[in-house]
């Protein structure tokens, strides 16, 4: 028999915090629909205009983010700070 | 995964991310909110069943995602204490004990693009990690078991000496390779997201240690196969990412194709090469044992060159002469860094032949000759996509470039370094057996003592 010690490690301690409050509606509210890695156009090109179908008065934008694995670069947070929500999607 | 939506967050616009409905993408979603400071993260999640065409019925989904009051939890801050974990796993018999490891691979449906991958494994039987086998393994270095060694990612998890070691006994280490492993750990374990290269990550041990514990660095130098040292050291590396950080292959590491091989360790030929050691050209003493190489995506190229013993007897295809190393070396652009590697063999010739008497020569004039016409830099797409690049360059905005002040006026067929900090950027690397050999690859290098690891 074999007693043997757990490979894996520590989960430290961390501090979270809430997400932020929602809007209490989209209409009249710019959503940027952002592909965030390249690969998911057949999803987020979808989702953009049927959001914009349930609420026509939205601003809904679809936008691809130049960046890629290691962060967004300015330009992107630019737009995403114009928004006044933001859906992401990613290819997986 | 997650990281922007948690910046958004944390920015107070409100977010959701589209996700594919498989339990364990979901599941490393919410492990990266967690990760990030903000768990109860909002996802829609989308199918992967190609037989769905109709995307547009998620679309009230994501509405509500943005729209939906914030629940209690939702909203709630404070300090997560994750539960605290028994150092003892499990007792049972070496099936058992395998058994365990691997996990439940029933899980996966044989039918689903996912294919079923090891819990606590390379995919591989391991040694049992029992309480005296690496108590033996500690013995390998005079650190504290409880001596944190590194908090890295993909979720965030610590790892101590002792993790290092059972990981280390798991992979069938010595407790002689175990400096080399914990230096792997502290400078830059094989945890990141490489995307689909030659290696995930690739280490290169320099200084008298290689012959200390019996690594290869002759015939096969590169191959880990048949050597205990180079084998399980590159094992462990693995096991580490795997056990230590969290790695789940193809989950938190979706590469498209991958790697061959996910880490590989292997030993610089010092006392046969014509130059002094990389430990020596890193700054240290030629006494002292040096970790180089790192965790990112690495190409190799080694290519075989057994028709000349001089430059007067060339192979028009694969000699490696400087003019085709610095034709080579030119793809390294990516990967930031480049190697060549020469057999001793081929490093004498290039010393003796070329008349490159130290490796800064060398360096210096690979440096100058490996260059990009300026307009090949403006014109590739994809170097708009490396953040090395951005950041050197300073992209301005779409389809133009903002080049070095010094390269501002030249034409555009002048001629622009490729390795943009100088010529250190390229390593000169001597390994493998006696023969004509040389091959050449990019890679981020960084360096580490492994002595400080004993």
């Amino acid at each position: 028999m074999f007693t043997v010690l757990d490979p894996r490690g520590y989960e430290p301690e961390r501090e979270f915090q809430g997400i932020s409050p929602r809007l209490d509606t989209l209409s009249g509210k710019k959503v940027g629909v952002v592909n965030l890695h390249g690969g998911n156009e057949e999803v987020m090109l979808t989702i953009a205009p049927s959001i914009k179908a349930l609420v026509p008065d939205c601003n809904v934008v679809y936008y691809s983010a130049e960046g890629r694995w290691s962060g967004l670069p300015d330009v992107d947070w630019e737009f995403i700070k114009t928004c006044d929500a933001i859906i992401f999607g990613h290819d997986y | 995964m997650g990281m922007t939506l948690v910046e958004c967050e944390k920015l107070g616009i409100p977010g959701v991310l589209e996700s594919w409905d498989t339990p364990d993408m979901t599941r490393i979603a919410k492990g990266s909110f967690r990760m990030n400071g903000v768990p109860e993260c909002r996802q829609v999640y989308t199918t992967t069943d190609p037989a769905v065409t109709d995307i547009s019925e998620y679309a009230q989904d994501f509405i509500d995602a943005l729209t939906t009051p914030r629940t209690e939890t939702e909203s709630a801050s404070g300090i997560y204490t994750p539960p605290t974990p028994s150092r003892i796993v499990m007792t049972g018999t070496y099936d058992e004990v395998q058994d365990y490891f691997m996990g439940d691979l029933s899980r996966f449906p044989t039918d689903s693009s996912a294919a079923p991958i090891g819990w606590m494994t390379d995919g591989l039987p391991v040694v049992p990690p029992t309480e005296e086998r690496v108590a033996a393994m500690l013995t390998g270095t005079s650190h504290s078991p409880d001596e944190m060694v590194k908090s890295s990612s993909p979720k965030g998890w610590e790892v101590t000496v002792e993790k290092v070691a059972i990981n280390a006994v798991m992979a069938g280490c010595r407790p002689e390779y175990l400096p080399v492993v914990l230096a792997i750990t502290f400078m830059d374990p094989p945890v990141n997201y490489p995307g689909d290269s030659s290696v995930g990550a690739l280490y290169l041990v320099s200084g008298p240690i290689a012959k200390e514990i019996g690594m290869n660095s002759f015939f096969c130098a590169l191959s880990p196969v048949g050597n205990p040292a180079n084998a399980s050291i590159t094992r462990a590396a693995a096991l580490v990412g795997i056990n230590g950080f969290g790695v789940e292959v193809g989950l938190t590491c979706p590469n498209r194709t991958g790697n061959p091989i996910w880490s590989l360790t292997f030993a610089e030929a010092t006392d046969r090469s014509p130059w002094p050691g990389l430990n020596v050209e890193s700054g240290y003493g030629a006494n002292e044992s040096v970790l180089l190489g790192g965790s990112s995506a690495v190409f190799i190229v080694p290519l075989n060159s057994g028709e000349i013993a001089s430059p007067d007897n060339l192979d028009e295809v694969l000699v490696g002469t400087p003019e085709k190393a610095a034709i080579s070396l030119r793809s390294a652009r990516k990967t930031g860094n480049g190697f060549l590697m020469f057999t001793p063999s081929t490093a004498k010739v290039w010393k003796e032949d070329y008349g490159f008497e130290t490796i800064r020569e060398l360096q210096e004039w690979l440096w100058e000759h490996t260059t990009w016409s300026k307009r090949d830099w403006a014109n590739n797409y994809w170097l708009w996509r490396d953040p090395l690049f951005m950041e050197k360059m300073q992209a301005r905005e779409r389809g133009t470039m903002q080049f070095n002040p010094d390269h501002l006026d030249l034409p555009d067929d002048g001629q622009v370094p490729v390795f943009l900090d100088g010529p250190e950027q390229i390593t000169i690397i001597v390994s493998g057996g006696d023969g004509q050999g040389w091959g050449f690859g990019g890679w981020r290098m960084k360096n580490t003592s492994i002595d400080d690891w004993r």
